[in-house]
């Protein structure tokens, strides 16, 4: 290119890309989790089943909830539940889910929404409670019961508070569900939250945050005891490990004897799948725990994000191929879309392809949101672009057992493009 | 930065005041990167999010918005695992930018160069924004970037490069 073409261009790109920053005039606040940009405002009454409370509510609900647990939950025996009027392979599968509908704007607190996919129908929109935003939810060993998370500041000068409730769901009955404030809290209210798991038999919740000083900043995987809001377990790590999982990069395999996280491997920040030893005394994160499976960054048609299924005996990876914008159009060529599933230890070769996305795609992403014990079946979520402009991603939620890909029956209301949120 | 970003003030006061002074620049710039507003909205917000979480262990605060500025970066490129890994902040529906007023805003020319730009690989993509959009020098972009000035330079040269050719298969 000669320099007379290099300086038309340049000057293109200067004139297109001023015209196109000048599109966006405005931008939301900062959204929650956030230092100031929410403030608990003053509301109504909290709901009669919503329990907040007073010192004697909390006190009957702590009560409430550990009896609840233990009941519902069996350690080593994950309960889903029986549809009724389905097949074999349908009393597999879980029956009811919630999804987040709070989108990160502080106007806007949604509700959760309680789904039924048997009859593709919403249940339940559980409203938040006032100046309370319900901003994640994480599924547990059934389908009636989750761990809802909310993240506010509660003043300019505390930068962030976090509660965790339980949501118990009883469909057909009077009251169709129930929340219910969990008396667990980071130590002295400090540092950002990275992702919670309850554990199987209901009694525990570990969450790991992040927090120290500016010297020594540290990860802390914490167990709580979800009857008396006591740490009974601490694990550190220093801060580098820390992964941008999110709230999913925490599981806790129903043996109860070990929990699995997601952290940051080497300078290339490759994500890696540890386990911990939680009946251990020790309280080192990174000694006490063992890699099962590290993600290479920068192949994400290997494995853009690992699940252990609650055996933990397989990993299950999610694929995603091409991006959008790329100049490739043959991305999902020869099934490259897939969900792949590892036996522990991880061999060579891969222990099976759950499913191959037949079609094709100029990009695609595959994401798994809930599996049995040992990934006989999934739930998963594929993604869909095609290279034509102005076309969105097509998205399709089902459930996939022996290869196959049966599309679930979820409710109108929830948008395609919310189904990777939805926790079943 | 801003003067309301010493370190003497309040970290939340410091990240607010920073977000209300660069919020704007930044989602200008994650949206020349991906193409879509919403999408470049949460790539801010997960970056301020990021800046809060860090906060105590920024060595300087005073590079707090090269920090952000580098995580829309590694935001914009990583735009498919963000939106799984954290999917709270799932975008609203897209706001159509192929808008009657926006393609009047645009104009056909520049339109095709920004489609053209959004398919470069992303180094490239970077280099050229960054360079020309910004205005920054070849030391800043490869500060923003962290790659070495070289490397900029022959991003930079071989995504224009790349450009002119599309622009001329477009004509």
């Amino acid at each position: 290119m000669s320099t007379e073409d290099q300086t038309g261009v340049e000057d293109l790109v200067r004139t297109a890309t001023l015209a196109g920053a000048s599109l966006i005039r405005d931008v939301r606040p900062l959204g929650a989790p956030a230092p100031t940009g929410l403030r608990r405002q003053p509301g109504p009454a909290p709901r009669r089943w919503v329990s907040w409370g007073g010192p004697l509510a909390a006190a009957a609900a702590v009560v409430t909830i550990a009896l609840t647990l233990v009941a519902v939950r069996q350690p080593g025996t994950p309960a889903p539940v029986t549809s009724g009027t389905g097949t074999a392979a349908r009393a597999t599968i879980p029956r009811y889910f919630v999804s987040v509908t709070y989108h990160g704007r502080p106007s806007r607190p949604g509700p959760l929404i309680v789904g039924d996919d048997l009859t593709g129908k919403v249940i339940a929109a559980v409203p938040p409670p006032p100046g309370i935003f319900l901003t994640d939810v994480r599924g547990t060993a059934d389908d009636r019961t989750f761990v809802v998370q909310d993240a506010v500041s509660t003043a300019p000068t505390r930068p962030l508070s976090y509660t965790w409730y339980l949501l118990r769901i009883t469909p057909g009955s009077a009251h169709q569900y129930q929340l219910t404030k969990l008396p667990v809290a980071l130590p002295g209210n400090r540092g950002f939250a990275l992702a919670y798991a309850l554990s199987p038999d209901g009694r525990e919740l570990a969450v790991e945050s992040n927090g120290g000083t500016r010297a020594r900043p540290v990860i802390t995987l914490g167990i709580y005891s979800v009857s008396t809001g006591a740490q009974l377990h601490a694990w550190t790590a220093p801060a580098q490990i820390m992964s941008e999982g999110g709230e999913r990069g925490l599981s806790w395999p129903s043996g109860g004897r070990q929990l699995v996280f997601l952290a940051n491997a080497g300078s290339a920040r490759d994500l890696q799948l540890r386990t911990l030893d939680i009946t251990g005394t020790g309280t080192d994160l990174v000694a006490g725990s063992r890699a099962v499976l590290t993600a290479d960054n920068a192949d994400t048609s290997a494995c853009s994000w690992p699940h252990i299924t609650p055996d933990g005996g397989t990993v299950i990876c999610d694929t995603e191929v091409g991006a959008p914008g790329a100049d490739v159009s043959t991305a999902c060529a020869n099934g490259a879309l897939k969900f792949i599933a590892f036996p522990l230890p991880v061999q060579r070769r891969p222990l099976r392809v759950l499913y191959q996305y037949p079609g094709g795609c100029h990009h695609g992403a595959a994401f798994t949101l809930w599996t049995d014990a040992s990934a006989s079946s999934i739930i998963g979520v594929t993604e869909i672009g095609t290279a034509a402009p102005g076309v969105k991603e097509a998205y399709a939620i089902g459930v996939i057992t022996g290869g196959r890909f049966r599309p679930l029956n979820i409710a109108k209301s929830i948008p395609p493009g919310d189904y990777a949120a939805l926790v079943f | 930065m801003t003067q309301a970003c010493q370190p003497a003030h309040d970290p939340s006061q410091q990240i607010t005041a920073l977000y209300q002074a660069h919020a704007l620049g930044l989602v200008r710039l994650a949206f020349l990167m991906t193409g879509d507003q919403p999408t470049a909205e949460d790539i801010v917000q997960d970056a301020f999010l990021g800046l809060h979480r860090r906060w105590d262990s920024l060595v300087d605060p005073g590079k707090a918005l090269s920090y952000v500025r580098s995580c829309v970066l590694n935001g914009c490129r990583q735009v498919h695992r963000v939106k799984y890994r954290r999917p709270k902040f799932r975008p609203d529906p897209p706001e159509d930018i192929e808008s009657a007023e926006n393609i009047a805003i645009l104009g056909e020319a520049n339109r095709a160069v920004l489609a053209a730009i959004r398919r470069l690989p992303a180094r490239q993509r970077e280099a050229v924004v960054l360079r020309y959009y910004l205005d920054m020098s070849e030391d800043q972009v490869a500060q923003a970037m962290g790659v070495a000035r070289g490397t900029v330079k022959s991003a930079a040269s071989r995504g224009l490069a790349a450009l002119a050719r599309m622009l001329k298969e477009a004509k």
